[in-house]
């Protein structure tokens, strides 16, 4: 006689058809692997300490479903650009929308030879998507090879009760170089999800640069995780613009395992209406003679929350560590919260670490002033915002980026 | 050109002008001086339109209309400048984009074309020569890192950017040294047009040897006491203020 004991997931994968989804030879062994951890995971609830401030109930109770779909996709272009575009609707890669289905070290995860690595048992998310991934892009820069233009990640999701599982694989050899854009949108009204897991190596004296553009509106739920291993002499810089969604959760996860590294970690968010965006990032110094850097802005309007959850470890051997965190907020209404929470572990003694977190009232004497020079209320207000995330959104190094980023943002 | 009547205003329910008078006409130049607390400074904020100050009273008419009615940009739209006393620091935004910025609404306002990015330049260039300004500071982020005496001096320099028709001084020569007070003044003297009127409120009569007024008055308790010509400054230089409110309170 054999006993089936449901796991606490049961339900909610009940409505997910893997018939539907592309075979991943390079996934094989994890995505068995990361099955049987989901037999024995559950959702996280506010009890855990790195969800402590994002209930994530609404994305258990729908009965989401994988979804092959049409749209149109233009309007999230970037204009001008000449990289390589990939397009992921509902996560399924489109070529006829893409602008080729290969580059120079560029292919679909559904062609990589690799064995890719299996999660931690305990990720909810990352088994997750590693258990039904809808499809990818593997990045494979070899050595002393740069990528000679950016490449893009277009994802949006369109339809009801959708959910999309890209996984993309980031790779650079030694002494190689690439960037890479992931932008987040949908199209139409429905409710939609997305599950997005990177993954990403960068070797000695490498280095990757990854910004990523968030917009999914109304009804859009976003959980994005990158886990990022630096070698030796690397250097690894992310961005993260999150500008509408429902909940929108960032998962940053980077390990630092050779001397000479240099890490930046930007961010800025600006939740309107009720919406909610978490950043949780853990920078982890396990080597000596690194230097990270990490700035976070936010705005946040209406009855919207905001979450920073910034961890940096500097493990006893990290000695002549440079660890600077940073958390800035406005508060644009008197509903509007934020939690934040800038945490340095430190366990070496000769180090060099900072944080710092403020949350305020907007300046309304700045407002005065500027308004007293002639500039209308509402001119003045979007001229201190954009001056408040200048500092993250004008240090983008791709113009058209930074452009296009700039002309969607609210 | 400016005609205030019978102001009132309060802060948090603390009456403190209490029935204002002042006419002001075009390219006069009005001294307002008075002891601390006699509401010099809540004069010069209640006309630019700061929501501190709640108008519990009175009127103002400035070129034809009424100023109390107007937001704070409208009043400069329509060409009236405060020159701060303590001008705010904005990290982030840039001078000149700012300048550039209020130039235009204050074009767009009055219907006007943008003005070009060349003639800007050229504009910059030239006015702040007026105030030697560095031009450093032109493009450095709104007063972050000034000095007192730079702050003061790019107030002028907006000034002298935003040609208003009406501009009020409050205390600009507080905690300057005599030569950043000599550089301002000659700022200011030189956007003396025989149009454009000033009203300088001031602590101190050392300004008023640089910028000379036509008329002076004395602002006690919220109103104006006693007004006079240039000697009235020098007489309070020399006596104080207590013969003026001496004078007062025997009337009373």
């Amino acid at each position: 006689m054999s006993v089936v004991t449901a796991s606490a997931l049961t339900d909610f994968l009940a409505s997910w058809d893997d018939q539907l989804l592309p075979a991943i030879p390079a996934l094989e062994g994890a995505r068995g692997a990361a099955r049987e951890a989901l037999d024995a995971l559950a959702f996280p609830t506010t009890r855990t300490e790195a969800w402590k401030y994002t209930r994530l109930g609404r994305i258990e109770r729908t009965a989401w479903s994988f979804q092959r779909a049409e749209v149109d996709v233009d309007a999230f272009r970037i204009p001008g650009f000449d990289g390589v575009t990939a397009v992921f609707v509902n996560g399924f890669f489109r070529p006829e929308l893409s602008s080729a289905e290969s580059g120079a070290y560029i292919q679909l995860l559904d062609n990589s030879t690799e064995s890719l690595p299996t999660p931690a048992a305990d990720q909810l998310f990352d088994n997750l998507n590693v258990a039904y991934t809808t499809g990818g892009v593997h990045l494979h820069v070899p050595k002393g090879q740069s990528l000679e233009r950016p490449l893009h990640l277009l994802h949006v999701t369109t339809g009801e009760d959708v959910i999309a599982q890209p996984h993309h694989v980031l790779h650079v050899e030694e002494s190689a170089t690439a960037t890479v854009f992931a932008t987040f949108h949908r199209a139409g009204e429905g409710k939609h999800f997305t599950n997005a897991l990177f993954s990403g190596s960068v070797a000695a004296n490498a280095e990757l640069t990854l910004e990523k553009f968030q917009e999914v509106e109304d009804a859009g739920f976003l959980i994005c995780t990158e886990r990022v291993d630096q070698g030796r002499d690397s250097r690894f810089h992310i961005r993260t613009v999150t500008n509408s969604g429902t909940l929108v959760r960032n998962t940053l996860h980077i390990a630092i395992n050779g001397q000479g590294c240099e890490t930046n970690l930007f961010g800025t968010y600006s939740p309107r209406g009720k919406e909610h965006v978490d950043n949780a990032t853990v920078v982890d110094h396990r080597v000596p003679n690194c230097v990270s850097n990490e700035l976070y802005k936010g705005i946040i309007w209406d009855q919207a929350t905001g979450v920073f959850n910034g961890k940096v470890f500097v493990r006893e051997d990290a000695q002549l560590t440079n660890a600077f965190q940073q958390n800035n907020n406005i508060l644009m209404s008197e509903q509007a919260t934020m939690n934040s929470k800038p945490e340095l572990e430190i366990y070496a003694d000769d180090v060099q670490c900072s944080h710092g977190s403020t949350t305020g009232q907007f300046d309304e004497e700045a407002v005065f002033y500027l308004k007293a020079r002639g500039i209308k209320d509402i001119n003045a207000r979007k001229m201190l915002i954009e001056a408040f995330r200048g500092e993250v959104i004008d240090a983008i190094a791709d113009e058209g980026f930074r452009a296009f980023v700039v002309g969607r943002l609210r | 050109m400016l005609e205030i009547k019978n102001l009132q205003a309060q802060v948090e329910d603390n009456p403190i002008l209490r029935g204002l008078n002042l006419t002001v006409k075009p390219g006069e130049v009005h001294a307002i001086m008075g002891p601390n607390g006699s509401g010099k400074s809540t004069l010069a904020s209640v006309l630019a339109g700061n929501e501190d100050y709640e108008v519990t009273g009175g009127e103002v008419d400035f070129l034809g209309k009424d100023l109390l009615d107007m937001d704070t940009d409208e009043r400069a739209k329509e060409g009236l400048f405060l020159a701060f006393q303590y001008p705010v620091e904005i990290p982030g935004v840039s001078n000149i984009n700012f300048l550039r910025t209020a130039l235009n609404e204050i074009r767009e306002h009055h219907g006007e074309e943008q003005v070009s990015a060349k003639d800007f330049l050229k504009m910059v260039k030239e006015k702040s020569a007026l105030v030697e300004l560095d031009g450093k500071l032109t493009n450095r982020s709104v007063n972050e890192g000034f000095s007192g005496g730079e702050k003061k001096r790019n107030e002028i320099f907006q000034l002298a950017m935003l040609e208003p028709k009406l501009a009020i001084l409050d205390e600009t020569d507080s905690g300057l040294d005599i030569d950043a007070l000599r550089i301002v003044s000659q700022g200011v003297n030189a956007l003396r047009d025989g149009e454009r009127s000033f009203v300088v409120i001031t602590h101190y009569q050392r300004l008023l040897d640089y910028i000379v007024p036509d008329y002076v008055h004395v602002l006690y308790k919220g109103r104006i006491v006693k007004s006079g010509d240039k000697s009235l400054a020098l007489e309070l230089e020399e006596k104080g203020y207590d013969w003026i409110k001496e004078e007062i309170e025997a009337e009373a």
